[in-house]
């Protein structure tokens, strides 16, 4: 019998780095192969290789059968290869067609046909329940039908295998249901899917076939039927895995954060905050979950002092900090874990010893005057590395060497320790190994224990469920619902992120 | 593992500046040899010229001392993300400071005269390059078209001022002599190496010394660096541009305050051969450490000092040392963007 696709002991070393060591992939066809791994394990290299970007060092790869040597993503059209990629290529001002038909267009005279193109698209769209109009303008498409446009434009490539890497991380909860019906259809037709995922209970929805990744290695092959998330879970991390999160009772102490009728500026056009208003406890863990992009951002830097109330007032342990400067802010006992580590909470090349001490410059311990005190600041880092087991190869070497998850420990380490009143982590766990969210979550509930106020801001509503005293659910810039956790149901909170829920108080 | 990183970035660092220098050198070997000349007696010729003995060497001192000073200028407002090229404006409001200071303020003693001087040019310099600051953080001008445009109105303004109003008389475009008492004094006279040099390289331990450890250094790279990062962390970001582009002018202005009080005696209008401009270069070529600074700008000393002795030694131009500068700063430019492309490469994984 013969694969839709097969790679047999793919190897790919980036110096000493082995990206993939000794892979092997086998895609039946009509049906979805879920591609599940830590990030860092392997996933997304085999997945450039299979699209022609990377050039694999050993290993063969099969199409129908056949071997091939797919050079480019060129090569890996003509062999039906299709792929959609986490971040989107689209280009925001153009329409849904000629997106789909950019770098393939249909020409009569050297003329593009728009006419036939757009019919072509009607058509794929009609056929698969796409809903998607050729005309409209991309960048007003929300993320979900954007999904589809990239979906299309693999369609229009004739691709019967297709790659979706990570497709659901932008995706509200309705919108990945839909997706997982777009696939079923797609399967439902003959073509192939290679589905990559961190997401455990999205593999067990939609996968017949899973082949797990820890380090580079396949290290499990299995049917769906076969597989329980926790024996995925155990290969993936290779060993076992806690999934659920003990919390113990705390009683919420005097509010902390009070934030009374907040509407913030809008940078660069992004959705700003409106009339947002709600109070954290010490020893209180408060979720703000919504799809990104609604108002997160602009709740984050204005609770900081990185971006400018207009209206109402911001209370830290009762005194207003509204329009104070972030080192203000700071040096009163707010600890900030910010949404995009890489871009602002680390600076790359810098050492982690610098690292360690951004955001506690001013702190009188780390100097001497007008210098810094660098044997204050090591050993103050020293100490970071060894009780938050950060892996590094040295004080000096630049954050860039080191993975994501102890990049994130490294500033989750730097804001614990210094004992602040409230804790601001946004998306503290995107990106992050299952050892790492294990760890940070744990570190959350015991800040909370120890009666630190947190606001905690993600898109992942597992996380904000499992960890929250209370949630309020953000769309739009406003406050859609707010309350005890358990006070919604799931669906509640995916329609209310989703606009269509009604105000729960 | 443990100390290997830094030694590694350090050496990597040094890769590219001496490949280039090296490179440049071997382009420089095939034109000499194309003007049938032989390479081994120019090159000969030129390191003699620049080093042989006591005067040539203080003659070569004496043409990097601008280039230290200048280097370090661009150097802090590089740390800061910004790219000073108003440098040379700046060393020219500098200059000519320091000689109105010095053929002004004659009552003063001749220490105080000296610091007199050498503190207004400072002033002139950061003024010239807090206007340009001001106008980024403001009105989000980009700096490099501000301290560009104020090049012009410098050099401008210091010719009005050498022609209409302290002109000495005379055919030269040139001001009074300054008074003795406001003279740096020459090191090994009669080459016009002076004090300033000494000045220039404490201020290379200076600003090392501020750069890499006062918690204004911190701010500053953290700003140049990620700037989101630096605001995230409490850094006043405009402030630090602010105040990195005046200290960046402060070191301009005595750039030029060391050509009139130590080698010229006075201001000539337009006296510099794009000091301020080479200087650009030279930070480059000295990868932004003030000490690597240092280096490279002894180094184009070697090459502006010793070119005389080359053209007369053999029929090769002088005008060669301008190409091979030339050389060395597309090859440490393509460097470091090569080194940039591969750890990127190196991350990417």
């Amino acid at each position: 019998m013969n694969f839709a696709l097969e790679a047999r002991g793919i190897k790919k070393y980036f110096g000493p780095v082995k990206a993939n060591d000794d892979l092997d992939l086998r895609l039946q066809r009509a049906t979805v192969h879920a591609v599940v791994g830590e990030n860092g394990a392997g996933k997304s290299t085999l997945m450039k290789i299979l699209y022609g970007i990377y050039q694999p060092d050993s290993g063969e790869i099969f199409v129908n059968g056949e071997p091939v040597t797919i050079g480019s993503p060129d090569v890996a059209h003509r062999l039906g290869i299709g792929m959609v990629h986490q971040h989107f290529t689209l280009v925001g001002p153009l329409s849904v067609t000629e997106n789909v038909i950019l770098g393939v267009e249909p020409c009569t005279r050297g003329l593009i046909d728009y006419k036939f193109a757009e019919q072509q698209v009607r058509e794929v769209s009609n056929r698969y329940n796409l809903t998607l109009e050729p005309t409209d303008i991309v960048e007003s498409l929300p993320v979900g039908l954007q999904q589809r446009v990239e979906i299309i434009k693999v369609l229009f490539r004739e691709a019967r295998i297709i790659i979706l890497d990570e497709p659901t991380a932008a995706l509200t909860p309705a919108e990945t249901s839909d997706l997982f019906r777009i696939i079923r259809d797609l399967v439902a037709d003959g073509r192939s899917v290679v589905f990559i995922t961190h997401k455990l209970n999205e593999v067990m929805e939609i996968a017949d076939d899973i082949t797990v990744i820890r380090d580079g290695r396949s290290v499990g092959s299995l049917t769906k039927d076969a597989a329980t998330e926790k024996e995925l879970a155990r290969l993936m991390v290779g060993r076992d895995v806690m999934f659920s999160i003990s919390k113990p009772e705390v009683t919420a102490g005097e509010v902390v954060l009070n934030v009374d009728n907040l509407t913030s500026e809008s940078v660069s056009g992004d959705q700003r905050i409106e009339n947002v208003s709600f109070s954290i406890r010490a020893g209180e863990i408060f979720g703000v979950v919504g799809v990104a992009g609604n108002g997160q951002d602009a709740l984050e830097e204005a609770v900081t002092g990185l971006r400018r109330a207009t209206q109402g007032r911001i209370e830290l342990m009762g005194k207003d900090i509204t329009g104070l400067s972030t080192a203000q802010i700071r040096a009163m006992g707010v600890a900030h874990i910010p949404a995009n580590r890489t871009a602002t909470g680390l600076v790359m090349d810098f050492p982690l010893s610098d690292n360690g001490l951004l955001g506690h410059q001013y702190r009188s311990i780390f100097r001497n005057g007008p210098f810094i005190n660098r044997k204050a600041v090591n050993e103050w880092i020293n100490r970071l590395i060894k009780d938050f087991n950060i892996k590094a190869p040295s004080l000096n070497a630049p954050a860039f060497t080191l993975s994501g998850g102890n990049q994130q420990k490294l500033i989750l380490a730097r804001e614990m320790v210094h004992e602040p009143r409230l804790l601001l982590a946004v998306q503290p766990t995107r990106g992050v190994d299952i050892a790492s969210i294990e760890m940070i979550h744990k570190a959350l509930i015991e800040a909370r224990s120890r009666g630190v106020a947190i606001l905690l801001i993600s898109n992942e509503l597992d996380e904000i469920l499992s960890l929250s005293d209370r949630i309020a659910v953000v769309y739009s810039g406003r406050i859609a619902g707010i309350g005890d956790p358990a006070s919604f149901t799931v669906e509640e909170i995916g329609l209310m992120m989703a606009g269509a829920g009604k105000e729960v108080v | 593992m443990k100390s290997g990183m830094k030694q590694d970035s350090a050496f990597r660092a040094m890769v590219a500046p001496l490949l280039s220098v090296v490179g440049a050198f071997l382009v420089g070997t095939v034109i000499i040899g194309l003007l049938g000349e032989d390479p081994l007696v120019a090159y000969a010729a030129l390191i003699n010229g620049a080093l042989g003995d006591v005067q040539a060497l203080a003659n070569t001192l004496q043409k990097a001392t601008p280039y230290i000073f200048g280097g370090l200028a661009v150097m802090i407002a590089s740390k800061c993300g910004m790219f000073n090229i108003g440098v040379e404006g700046q060393m020219y409001v500098g200059a000519m400071a320091a000689a109105w200071a010095g053929f002004t303020l004659t009552y003063l003693g001749r220490g105080a005269h000296i610091i007199a001087a050498l503190l207004i040019a400072g002033i002139a310099g950061g003024i010239w390059s807090f206007v340009p600051a001001i106008l980024k953080v403001r009105f989000g001008v980009n700096e490099v078209i501000g301290t560009l445009m104020l090049n012009y109105i410098a050099y401008s303004l210091t010719g009005y001022l050498t022609v209409y109003v302290f002109k000495e008389p005379g055919v030269m475009p040139q001001t009074v002599k300054i008074a003795d008492t406001a003279a740096l004094s020459l090191l090994v006279p009669p080459s016009r190496l002076n004090t300033g040099f000494l000045i220039s390289i404490a201020l290379v331990a200076v600003t090392y010394v501020l750069v890499y450890r006062t918690l204004w250094g911190y701010n500053l790279r953290t700003t140049g660096a990620n700037p989101a990062a630096a605001r995230y962390s409490g850094v006043n970001v405009s402030f630090m541009r602010i105040s990195a582009l005046l200290v960046s002018g402060v070191l301009a202005g005595l750039m030029g305050a060391e050509r009139s009080l130590g080698v010229y005696s006075r201001f000539i209008s337009s006296f510099s051969p794009g000091y301020g401009f080479t200087s650009i270069a030279v930070s480059l070529l000295g990868r932004d450490n003030p000490f690597g600074i240092l280096i490279a700008a002894i180094f184009f000393g070697i090459l502006e000092a010793g070119g005389p002795a080359m053209s007369i030694a053999t029929e090769v131009p002088r005008e060669l040392l301008s190409i091979l500068q030339a050389i060395i700063i597309i090859f440490v430019a393509s460097g470091a963007y090569i080194s940039k492309m591969l750890s990127d490469r190196r991350v990417s994984v």
